[in-house]
């Protein structure tokens, strides 16, 4: 095993040299960094909205996941493991930021006023309204729920992946991921009908 | 509308499922046979990316280089400051100890001297 560089090692031998080396090394945590940043950074910019907030998040819950390595008992992959962390630590946050996770850099109104008519910023509008509904919705889910979306429709996962992933049939990946989209549906029309 | 998993369902129903427009039990019904049936199940995946909601979620942005490396920087300098924390903390803890031990050694070591009790002497 000495051959190998710590790219070339799965993530439990990784998690494993994290928890045998402690704080004296940090390059295998810093290699599950790089395998899982862009996973989280995305599932935190899902839920704020917000690039700057999504990088403070993201730290956090790094730096959460290195305090709690020797927690990791490898029930499941480190790759759900860290997925359930990262959905748990974001729906606490926006609910604890008393759910207003919509606060965008960008304010549209502002620009709108200054360049009226403009499509592309008419577009860009909109799509950050529909992003900071879907946020708001996400944060309503339950988190198994969030975690099939993001599995199956931001990670566009195949069904047979998820299922192994969650340790469940094939079938009950389908239907679970049908069943999560209605729930965030139900939940998006809620929010856009002001409920 | 048929659950049979050898007949498939229409799209513009399959349409209605994924706009949230049908019935607890309908819904229910139609996802049990999703479940089954591979050609149903990806013309409803399909019509769900192509709802604004679906697209949404598809239209996730990705990380950028600079914002990577610049979180990485932030975040070993976090774990070095934890650590400093943490070794100083044992240390302070150690030296104290340390102290606090070297001080009570002279008693510790000290023989205990036999208790005599007065008048119990036979004299």
């Amino acid at each position: 095993m000495s051959q190998l560089g710590l790219s070339d090692l799965s993530d439990t031998q990784l998690v494993r040299l994290c928890q045998d080396r402690g704080a004296k090394d940090e390059r295998p945590f810093q290699e599950l960094f790089h395998r899982y940043q862009t996973l989280v950074w995305r599932v935190c910019f899902s839920f704020t909205n917000n690039p700057q907030d999504a990088e403070d998040l993201t730290q956090e819950l790094f730096f959460k996941v290195y305090r709690s390595l020797h927690t990791f008992e490898g029930r499941s992959s480190f790759k759900t493991w860290i997925y359930r962390i990262a959905i748990n630590t974001c729906q606490n946050e926006i609910r604890k930021r008393n759910s207003r996770p919509q606060q965008s850099d960008y304010d549209f109104n502002t620009l709108a006023e200054v360049l009226p008519g403009t499509a592309t910023l008419e577009t860009e509008w909109q799509q950050n309204q529909q992003r900071q509904q879907l946020a708001a919705a996400l944060v309503s889910l339950p988190a198994e729920v969030a975690e099939m979306l993001y599995l199956k429709d931001i990670e566009q996962r195949p069904y047979l992946e998820i299922a192994a992933m969650l340790e469940i049939s094939v079938s009950a990946a389908k239907m679970r991921a049908q069943r999560a989209r209605l729930a965030l549906r139900a939940a998006y029309d809620h929010r856009e009908g002001g409920g | 509308m048929t659950t049979a998993s050898t007949t498939h369902f229409s799209r513009d129903l399959l349409e209605r499922y994924v706009s949230g427009q049908l019935s607890e039990t309908e819904s229910e019904s139609i996802t049990s046979h999703l479940a089954e049936c591979e050609a149903c199940l990806s013309l409803t995946d399909q019509l769900w990316t192509r709802q604004p909601i679906g697209e949404a979620l598809l239209d996730n942005p990705d990380l950028d280089t600079d914002t990577a490396s610049r979180l990485e920087r932030k975040l070993v300098a976090r774990i070095h400051r934890s650590n400093l924390g943490s070794a100083v903390t044992r240390l302070g803890t150690q030296g104290f100890l340390s102290v606090a031990f070297g001080l009570l050694r002279p008693f510790m070591a000290a023989k205990p001297t036999p208790h005599v009790e007065k008048g119990t002497k036979d004299d």
